[in-house]
């Protein structure tokens, strides 16, 4: 039960968030947009801004507010997308071998030899700024690491007593996959998946600057954070909040994946001291 | 593992050519604020080929790297190789530093989450790491520089030199691989001390430390081990943004200025040096999976 | 006793004189300590590049500078006059002058440098493209009168040769300095009071003082670092690592302003030749409504950028030539958000419209050009105009100019050479590459007309005036909006003595700096 607590926390931080994003019509106290220019860089903890505002005189909580819709659920979308589709080509590689691993491991050492800055400008020259875009350039190299992982993890895995057990009862490759070798793997993509989560929010931003992803003045979490950096001595709040408040989703999809985890693996609920 | 980099350059040329602008105006333009004459746009494209079709692009490429020619760059009329090996080293340096760092507190880090996991230290380190990994490099960079260089004068803020000036750099490029490596060795050390033979091996009386090294260690680090693979995989790219933020002169910054630049014969050397360095990897890896437990070989056929 | 005294008093007498040698030989070999400034790019392109190094750094010097105010000013080159028809120039060289390699330099020297740059032509460059036909037009020959006369015979009349020869467009290197293909064999010889001692690729370089300096000599060593980020930049200055900056994009203007507020740090500032210009698409609509294009330029208030986004650091521009150009006229600036809107109101009626504000990413790392676009774009919002502001990549940027797909561009653009035809050529011009390319549309054939004849016009005061009447169409035009000019923010360590801007020289007085 212990356990529990932190897969408790974490999905109330998201869903405080999430939902806050989600109803941030109602709650945002300003338009997001619009710029007053008399009143740039208004110090926070002061009403009517409570959280200061911005170069052009934008509502900081207003803007905190809607930017995070773009970045959650792409960030959401993307972790799930890449968790898929890493897990998946990983099992199969490990746990088949020969010609499969073959062929997995011809593309991921592809994606991996090549920058991804090249992928993501050559997607960038081939289609159109838009959604599908943003998600394919978000993902197409990040289940590359995640492949591998699994791929060496269901290597030690397809060793172990219970595979071998299960195979000599008779039971199919699937079942082996789906029962023995899926759940033990989802410690190691709970951590990594929840730390790729982070990853994708922040390369939001970066996506930003080559001309997919977020256009201004559409604001979005990590794009205020780069735009906070010419002030970060003179004017830091507008800085601190979005930094703040991505760590904050951060950790709730930390402890949301590790306590998920730890409530969906009996083992874990035995820790060192206890053995 | 040539199919693996024969297919890794050939994916390279394609998507070269799919990137936007026309290579040869962006060299000769100078982000645009000259106008290069049609002329000399063509005599460019003549001069280095740039008007056979890709395939005849690509075999040529392909000859002269079998006979040990890497090309010129575009931009400095350098040879490639030169550029590349003058710029190696500091990556190397500064990633090597940045990975014993990272293995460092990684390992003791991870270790020492299992032993207290579930308590207070446990919650406080997860909360600590995840605020500093959810910072862009930048902004821990800048304030590392600003207090440990500009403020107390430890360090120096920048450039290459003695062994004070790749602490920060160090720092700042290895902690994002460290956390990762302190959070996923923790949670496989307890995944693996959930299982049923450590409870077998405890309760034959072993010590906690002797359960932990030899029992739960080798399959626990299966994964910190591919990740190390990756990571010295990729570390010839180095951190452009670290690179750039330290003033150190690395072939990251070499590589996003010839992607910018649009510098194809350099690019296509870092793609294959690249290509080489994974695949190398990756292979050491499974070796290394190998010696962990025997039992496993990967391309061992299941049926 | 007594020798033993003498030769006690001896001893003392000979380390006291030894010890006031040393003194005086350690006072009089006084080297000056290393002034270290830093720049974010390499200044030393290498031995590919045309120059080697840039202006800057003072290694190499032109036969004709530019001067404070930006008209061309004697250097290796002391006087010069031209035939009446203006197809021969004839330069009178300075003499007493030598080379680093300690030979001389005089008209043969000159000649072979001429020989040179038809050898190396078109090259390459990070500072400027060296391309002889655009610097020489119509260069036949290069003779050498006498030990220290040149003449350069051109087919046709060239009436602004020392505008277009300004310091990149002749610079003189030794001619042992080659190699067959023109281009370097070595560190640069040159005739400046630096030579260049060491360089580290994208690390650093060295300069020593030239003690045969023709001119007055350097005082202390430079070493010039190469720092790619601005807020690293910062730092170092704080921590007293180096003590002043250089070059385009020195410091951020908000990291200037933080700087600034500390006691030990002052500030130059150096005019740029570099200015923000709204690129407006006239092929299509709205913008092939030239009250449209006039609107958006009067609603928009450039004094408020200057002063808020770049806190005071830039000149507000009426003209489209920069005042950076002798021939520049301090054409009114206008804001008048009322007539735009009246102006909109006429074109649009009670519709709104859609536009693409499109501008490269690269000009984020100098420039605060996101907050400069989001500001225009809410200044937009009012005349019936949304904006939909696209931060491109520098190719992605250079293609859609070129096939059209924006309304509004936002850009800087710097002057190639002093010779403002060049430009207006670009950009004013019916077919010029600028304009056609990028689709702005300006046809005026007034304008054609003054920009062709202004090529021959020998009588300086009427072509002062042609120009004078270019920039005015052209302002008309609205077809490519000046916003304002750019300055170079060095800021330096109160240490560093001697750190001067030359005004509209674009540069700074290396020589006379050294460190207390």
């Amino acid at each position: 039960m212990r356990k529990n607590g932190l897969m408790i926390t974490g999905l109330v931080l998201l869903v405080v968030i999430g939902g806050a994003s989600l109803l941030a019509p109602f709650l945002s106290p300003f338009d997001p947009l619009e710029v007053r220019l008399n009143n740039r860089f208004a110090p926070p903890f002061q009403r009517p801004h409570l959280l200061g505002t911005d170069a052009l005189g934008r509502d900081v909580l207003s803007r905190l507010l809607y930017g995070g819709r773009l970045s959650l659920l792409l960030a959401v979308l993307s972790t799930l997308i890449t968790l898929s589709v890493g897990m998946l080509l990983g099992m199969l590689a490990g746990y088949f071998g020969g010609w499969v691993d073959g062929v997995v491991s011809f593309v991921v050492n592809t994606f991996l030899g090549i920058p991804d800055v090249v992928f993501t400008l050559a997607l960038l020259g081939v289609l159109r700024p838009g959604f599908g875009t943003l998600l394919l350039a978000l993902n197409a190299g990040s289940w590359v690491g995640l492949a591998r992982v699994a791929r060496g993890e269901v290597l030690f895995l397809r060793e172990s007593g219970f595979v071998e057990g299960a195979r000599a009862m008779g039971a199919g490759a699937w079942y082996c996959l789906l029962k023995h070798i899926l759940p033990n793997l989802f410690p190691t993509m709970g951590v990594l998946g929840s730390l790729r989560f982070g990853g994708f929010v922040l390369e939001l931003a970066a996506l930003s600057y080559l001309g997919i992803g977020v256009q201004p003045p559409f604001p979005d979490w990590a794009v205020m954070l780069n735009d906070a950096r010419p002030y970060l001595f003179t004017h830091p709040h507008l800085f601190i909040f979005p930094a703040l408040i991505i760590t904050v989703v951060i950790l709730g999809a930390n402890c949301l994946g590790e306590g998920l985890r730890d409530a969906l693996d009996v083992r874990f609920q035995r820790g060192i001291g206890e053995s | 593992m040539v199919l693996t980099l024969l297919g890794i350059t050939v994916v390279a040329f394609l998507l070269r050519e799919a990137i936007p602008g026309d290579p040869v105006e962006i060299l000769l333009g100078k982000e645009g604020l000259f106008q290069p004459s049609p002329e000399e746009v063509r005599l460019f494209r003549t001069r280095f080929g740039l008007d056979r079709p890709l395939f005849v692009q690509y075999f040529r490429w392909l000859g002269d790297v079998l006979r040990g020619d890497l090309g010129r760059s575009f931009v400095t009329k350098r040879p490639v190789a030169q550029e590349i090996r003058e710029r190696l080293p500091a990556t190397l340096l500064l990633a090597l530093a940045g990975f014993s760092f990272a293995v460092l507190i990684g390992l003791l880090g991870g270790v020492f989450l299992a032993f207290w996991s579930g308590s207070i230290v446990d919650h406080l380190v997860r909360v600590v790491t995840l605020l500093f990994r959810s910072m862009p490099t930048f902004f821990v960079a800048v304030v590392l520089i600003t207090l440990l260089g500009e403020r107390w004068r430890v360090f120096p803020t920048s450039g290459m030199g003695s062994w004070r000036h790749l602490v920060l750099p160090a720092v700042v490029s290895g902690s994002g691989f460290g956390i990762l490596i302190m959070r996923l060795l923790r949670t496989n050390l307890l995944q693996v001390l959930g299982n049923d033979y450590i409870l077998a091996a405890r309760a034959r009386g072993l010590s906690a430390w002797k359960v932990l090294l030899k029992h739960a260690f080798p399959n626990g680090f299966v994964s910190v081990l591919t990740m190390f693979g990756l990571y010295l995989g990729g570390i010839l790219g180095g951190s452009p943004v670290v690179e750039t933020i330290f003033a150190w002169p690395g072939a990251g910054r070499l590589l996003v200025q010839a992607i910018y630049g649009r510098d194809f014969p350099l690019l296509q050397a870092f793609v294959l040096v690249f290509g080489v360095t994974y695949v190398a990897m990756q292979m050491l890896v499974d070796v290394c999976y190998f010696f962990l437990n025997p039992q496993v070989r990967p391309g061992k056929r299941i049926v | 006793m007594h020798s033993f005294v003498h030769r006690r008093f001896f001893l003392v007498v000979l380390w006291s004189l030894l010890v006031f040698l040393l003194l005086v030989c350690s006072a009089l070999a006084q080297e000056r300590p290393e002034v270290i400034i830093a720049g974010h790019r390499d200044l030393v392109p290498g031995e590919n590049d045309p120059y080697y190094t840039s202006t800057l750094l003072h290694v190499w010097e032109p036969l004709v500078t530019r001067d404070e105010e930006g008209w061309p000013a004697p250097m290796l080159a002391e006087s010069w006059e031209v035939s009446e028809d203006g197809r021969v120039w004839t330069f009178h060289l300075r003499r007493g002058v030598l080379f680093q390699d300690l030979t001389p330099f005089n008209a043969e020297a000159v000649v072979a440098n001429f020989e040179r740059y038809r050898r190396i032509s078109p090259a390459n460059s990070p500072f400027y493209p060296f391309r002889i036909h655009e610097t020489y037009p119509g260069l036949k020959e290069v003779t050498a009168i006498d030990e220290y006369t040149v003449r350069l015979t051109f087919e046709e009349p060239v009436p602004a040769l020392p505008f277009l020869m300004v310091n990149f467009g002749s610079a003189m290197f030794s001619p042992r300095n080659f190699r067959e293909d023109g281009f370097f064999n070595g560190f640069p010889i040159g005739t400046g009071p630096y030579r260049l001692v060491e360089h580290k690729k994208d690390e650093y370089c060295r300069l020593e003082p030239f003690e045969h300096y023709w001119g007055q000599k350097a005082i202390s060593p430079i070493r010039v670092r190469v720092i790619p980020q601005a807020e690293t930049r910062f730092s170092a200055l704080k921590a007293e690592e180096i003590f002043g900056v250089i070059d385009i994009g020195a410091l951020t203007p908000a990291l200037a302003m933080e700087l600034l507020k500390d006691e030990r740090f002052a500030v130059e500032v150096s005019p740029s030749t570099i200015a923000h210009y709204l690129f407006m698409n006239g092929s299509r609509p709205p913008f092939d409504d030239v009250r449209l294009r006039k609107a958006v330029s009067l609603a928009i208030d450039r004094e408020f950028i200057v002063r808020e986004l770049y806190y005071g650091y830039g000149e507000v521009m009426g003209t489209i030539l920069s005042p950076a150009s002798p021939f520049s006229v301090p054409l009114p600036i206008e804001h008048d958000l009322a007539e735009a809107r009246r102006l909109a109101k006429e074109v649009l009626g009670e519709k709104r419209v859609q536009v693409r504000f499109i501008f490269p990413s690269w000009s984020l790392e100098r420039y605060p050009y996101k907050e400069q676009a989001e500001y225009i774009q809410s200044v937009l919002r009012e005349l019936g105009i949304d904006a939909q502001i696209q931060i491109l990549e520098g190719g992605a940027f250079n293609e859609a100019m070129k096939a059209g797909e924006y309304e509004i561009a936002m850009r800087n653009q710097g002057l190639p050479n002093a010779e403002p035809n060049t430009i207006f050529t670009w950009y004013v011009l019916s077919d010029g590459a600028g304009n056609v390319e990028y689709h702005l549309n300006f046809k005026d054939q007034e304008a054609d007309a003054l920009i062709l004849q202004a090529r021959r016009e020998m009588d300086m005061e009427k072509r002062f005036q042609m120009y004078a009447r270019v920039q005015e169409i052209a302002k008309e035009g609205y077809h490519w909006i000046p916003l304002f000019n750019n300055v170079d923010l060095l800021v330096y360590n109160k240490r560093l003595k001697g750190f001067r801007s030359l005004g509209k020289k674009y540069d700074v007085t290396l020589w006379e700096a050294y460190l207390e």
